[in-house]
């Protein structure tokens, strides 16, 4: 007996057999003749099924090659006969019946006595290929091409066919004995692409006007409204005691039918507020109930699947110990996402802390108490951020002297400033209140002054950005619009030495990035309500509120 | 029966002569089973796809690019297939006396999205020795994956499916019989689309050496006393101390000189030492290895007592080295991409265990150098003052007339290890070797 993987195997090859056998008996006119029409695709699955079932079973257990022979020739014509008989109606259409069953019967047969391996396989898709187009060749011949159900059909059967075909070239190249992450490897490798072809073949064929997705619907519809109430009825099971556990614990909130089905149409609003109250029609309520009965629910399957004793795994001895990991785990994934988070938010919270620290020493400022030490501490700032004299091994009067060649028409404020500071600093002499007043006034007259230049040059390069990439991304101060919209935007490089944004660039910066990913997320979200909601009132889930009012319909 | 249904009848059975016979003797004849490559395929589906346009048969089109798409994923999946694989192996460890047992783990990783349903992981097993046998479990024994490759050579073979971003490691166990040096890789990795149309082949990693010493016995075990053996050259080890070397200290004993006295020691100590220095010159042993088993080439060659030979050259190196010799080996075989004669030259460096039992691991058989060419040379090169030890399974005329020649009179000592008694030679002592496990062992 063939093992697993091999059953597989023949079964995909009789299908295939099956499949290409189909597509001529639909391009020719043996299908006139037959009474179940395009259903006897299903007898004829059947016929090459039970081909390799009795060429398997006789194989294995026959008397001998004579007797064999004469079996396998008694379970033709009985498959054949029988399945004519069940399937005809008059005795034209019994014997075309009888005829191609028996040829797949032949076929099933014939399967099973094949070493079937890849190129086998390979070659015989080929050919099934082949039985194809000539199915369809015959239906040009004949004249019937456009009629729709006609090639439609034929499609239908390409399609089918590859996929069958496929997976039986798969099948085939897979190992007799796999480990245990190997075999679902494989599945998922096979199954990736073939879902694929599925759903391109399937959607060209919707587009060329057959509703496959309606097909399908209502095929399985009936299927999944059985299921949909079992699940129903599952859920009441686990709801009843719990309903009645909250009846109990509430009297007075016992369980009310629908107001809409119980109150009387002449009943007059009384006034009084209703007794009691309805917890479950609180959204709330409800979701938490939903949520606990899924929990159960789900805990009840787990004792289930531990109690469940199980047989020894019995591991085949290979000569190796292997062991399979996945090269991206939960805690990774967690990790990326994490940085990604951090990422989005990290320039806007570089650009805050640097605004609250400016605004903080603009505000309280880091200077000596002491008001001379602090106006000429001030200076001093203001005079670096100017590149106006390097301030390290530069004596007062150097500096003043260097101040006044900068800004020549302050020379005096700058003596002036330097040699209050000299006194209180280098004499440690105590100032008179005129000489303090004195050193602010100057320092608020020069002040101005030495304000650093504005980031932004006047001139040609100034243009907005929508003028100047009409032409080139590079102005004419040779740096593009785009480069100094980066450099406005991005970060300063310590490495190289590049100016801090201002203040007011970086309440901007760390508002711009901190709204920006909020902005997306928010979006994200509004999309995702949008969706579902449509998608809920397309269609017609219930609300929230409805459930426990169907729980009480049913009851 | 009417007449329509016998025309009916007529009828099915023309379409039957006409059309299905022929096919179905076409499809299952011999001479047309025959597959179609891929591009065959594809060039068929994609004719099928434009004539289906051009005559407005969607079912031709369908059909045919439903095919041209599932041959087109296939081809898109193999073209990726290799992607982000990478594949390593290790052995701890790598280096093994025979009997001991290595542990060879190796990994595959899948770095994609796209799984693998097949991949095939083979390292060819190169032994480039002439070995007595063709069985890869007489030299080294795997636990699994060892399979014949297509050119009758041996493989190490893996064949497993992985998922995206997964990793395969597996286990192995080896166990080391015969000297040599077995070498694993190039790994070829082979896959394809999970469908087997587009294969595609790689070859990844380096190559992984497992060296298999030769084995080294005690003197008990060979029934040799390996000390004897040495000769003269035992008593010529230590003539005088270097006094600029100092090996150590050690208790004083009547006798010692008081200019060895070491009293920085004595002080430290309490009781008195003296210096130890190592010795001016260390006595050079040259082991000239046979590795010839009869007195003609032709003859071919008997590997069990070749290896016997390179055994005892290993164990009487090693002995010699632990004792403070130099050491070095000289033999009339071949070793992989040296070009003559290999020699080691003698050397008491710690390193030289390593570099003998490495050397003596990749020794194979020759045939191109008689072992008294071997023997002429060496008693030429060995300086004056060194020994010459002459290990061989065979006593040839030829190697007497070398022996007994004057410029290896008092120098050279030959140990025997062949099957046959060994002939007593005048002037030359020569001890018999009998190697624990071998058969046949020699007689005198």
């Amino acid at each position: 007996m063939p093992s697993r993987k091999g059953f597989l195997l023949l079964l995909l090859l009789a299908a295939m057999e099956t499949l290409a056998g189909f597509a001529i008996i639909v391009g020719s006119s043996l299908l006139d003749a037959l009474p179940p029409g395009y259903a006897v695709f299903w007898p004829l699955l059947g016929s090459a099924a039970a081909g390799l079932a009795f060429g398997l079973v006789v194989a294995r257990i026959g008397p001998g090659d004579r007797w064999n022979r004469a079996i396998v020739a008694v379970g033709a014509v009985a498959t054949g006969l029988g399945g004519a008989a069940a399937i005809s109606h008059n005795l034209p259409s019994f014997l075309i019946a009888a005829f191609v069953l028996v040829l797949l019967f032949w076929r099933g047969i014939v399967i099973t006595q094949e070493q079937v391996d890849h190129d086998d396989v390979l070659r015989r898709f080929g050919w099934g290929f082949g039985f194809l187009f000539f199915g369809i060749v015959w239906i040009v011949a004949r004249g019937i091409v456009y009629q729709r159900p006609i090639w439609q059909m034929m499609a239908l059967i390409g399609i089918g066919y590859t996929i069958v075909g496929m997976v039986a070239l798969g099948t085939s190249r897979l190992e007799q004995e796999r480990e245990p992450g190997a075999a679902a490897a494989a599945a998922l490798a096979i199954l990736f692409q073939l879902a694929l072809l599925a759903g391109i073949s399937l959607a060209v064929l919707q587009l060329f006007s057959l509703d496959v997705a309606g097909g399908i619907w209502h095929v399985t519809r009936p299927a999944f409204d059985r299921l949909g109430g079992a699940l129903f009825q599952l859920e009441l099971l686990i709801a009843s005691p719990i309903q009645h556990f909250v009846d109990l614990i509430r009297p007075r909130g016992r369980r009310l039918a629908n107001p809409a089905l119980t109150q009387p149409a002449n009943t007059q609003p009384t006034g009084k507020k209703p007794r009691g109250h309805r917890p479950l029609n609180d959204p709330l309520v409800v979701g938490s109930f939903v949520l606990f009965a899924v929990a159960a629910l789900g805990g009840v399957l787990w004792l289930i699947s531990r109690v469940i004793p199980r047989l020894p795994h019995r591991a085949p001895n290979r000569g190796y110990v292997e062991r399979r990991r996945g090269l991206i785990s939960l805690s990774a994934l967690w990790q990326l996402l994490a940085g990604w988070i951090i990422g989005l938010f990290a320039r806007s919270g570089e650009a805050a802390v640097r605004a609250v620290r400016q605004s903080r020493r603009r505000i309280f400022g880091d200077y000596p108490a002491d008001p001379v030490r602090r106006v000429y501490a001030q200076l001093m700032r203001r005079a670096a951020r100017a590149e106006a004299a390097p301030l390290t091994a530069t004596t007062p009067l150097e500096l003043a002297t260097q101040l006044a060649r900068r800004w020549p028409d302050h020379a005096t404020d700058f003596a002036r400033i330097t040699e209050i500071y000299i006194q209180r600093r280098y004499a440690e002499a105590t100032l008179a209140a005129t000489q303090v007043a004195e050193i602010r006034e100057r320092w608020h007259t020069v002040r101005p002054a030495m304000r650093p230049p504005r980031a932004r040059p006047k001139g040609p390069a100034d243009r907005g950005p929508l003028q100047e990439s009409a032409g080139s991304a590079t102005g004419a101060s040779g740096q593009g619009w785009l480069a100094r919209a980066r450099a406005a935007l991005s970060l300063p490089d310590p490495t190289e030495g590049a100016k801090t944004p201002g203040f007011g660039a970086s309440v901007m910066l760390s508002v711009v990035s901190f709204a920006a990913p909020v902005i997306l997320i928010i979006a994200l979200l509004v999309v995702l309500a949008l969706i579902s909601g449509s998608f809920g009132a397309k269609h017609g889930l219930p609300e929230p509120g409805d459930v426990p009012l169907l729980l009480m319909q049913l009851q | 029966m009417n007449h329509e249904f016998v025309a009916l009848i007529a009828k099915l059975l023309v379409y039957i002569l006409l059309l299905t016979i022929p096919i179905l003797v076409i499809a299952y004849s011999e001479r047309f089973q025959r597959r179609l490559a891929p591009g065959q395929y594809v060039t068929l589906f994609a004719i099928g796809t434009v004539v289906g346009v051009l005559l407005f048969v969607p079912a031709i089109s369908i059909v045919a690019a439903t095919g041209l798409l599932a041959i087109g994923a296939a081809w898109l999946s193999a073209r990726f297939s290799l992607t982000g694989l990478s594949y390593h192996r290790t052995m701890l460890p790598s280096r093994l006396f025979p009997g001991d047992s290595a542990e060879l783990k190796i990994r595959l990783d899948n770095n994609k999205f796209l799984p693998l349903a097949s991949v095939t992981i083979t390292d060819p097993i190169h032994f480039g020795l002439i070995r007595a046998t063709h069985h890869l479990d007489d030299l080294i024994r795997f636990s699994g994956g060892v399979q014949l490759t297509e050119n009758l050579g041996y493989g190490f073979t893996n064949r497993t499916a992985v998922r995206p971003f997964q990793s395969v490691e597996r286990t192995y166990r080896l166990e080391a019989v015969r000297r040599g040096v077995y070498t694993l890789g190039p790994a070829t990795v082979e896959t394809s689309d999970p469908f087997g149309l587009f294969p595609r082949t790689a070859t990844f990693g380096d190559t992984l050496d497992l060296i298999v010493y030769p084995r080294v016995y005690r003197p008990e075990e060979v029934g040799l006393p390996f000390l004897e053996t040495m000769g003269e050259a035992s008593s010529r080890r230590k003539l005088a101390d270097d006094l600029t070397r100092i090996a150590g200290t050690r208790e004083y004993q009547a006798g010692d000189p008081l200019n060895r006295m070491h009293w920085k020691a004595t002080a430290r100590t309490g009781s008195l030492q003296v210096r130890l220095f190592d010795p001016s010159t260390t006595t050079q042993l040259m082991i000239v290895l046979n590795l010839n088993t009869f007195q003609h080439v032709w003859q071919g060659v008997d590997l069990d007592r070749m290896e016997a030979a390179i055994d005892l050259a290993a164990s009487m190196s090693l002995w010699a080295l632990d004792r403070g010799f130099a050491v070095g080996i000289r033999s009339n075989g071949q070793v992989p991409g040296a070009e003559l004669t290999p020699r080691v030259a003698a050397s008491a460096n710690p390193q030289q265990a390593t570099l003998l039992l490495e050397h003596l691991a990749r020794l194979s058989f020759s045939g191109r150098y008689s072992p008294e060419h071997v023997l002429a040379d060496e008693a030429r090169r060995v300086a004056a003052g060194g020994s010459i030890m002459f290990v061989t399974s065979i006593v040839t005329p030829a190697a007497i007339s070398v022996l007994t020649s004057r410029q290896l009179a008092g120098r050279v000592s030959v140990v025997y290890c062949g099957r046959f008694a060994a002939p007593v030679v005048r002037g030359v002592p020569i001890y018999l070797a009998t190697p624990k496990g071998s058969t046949d062992l020699a007689v005198s």
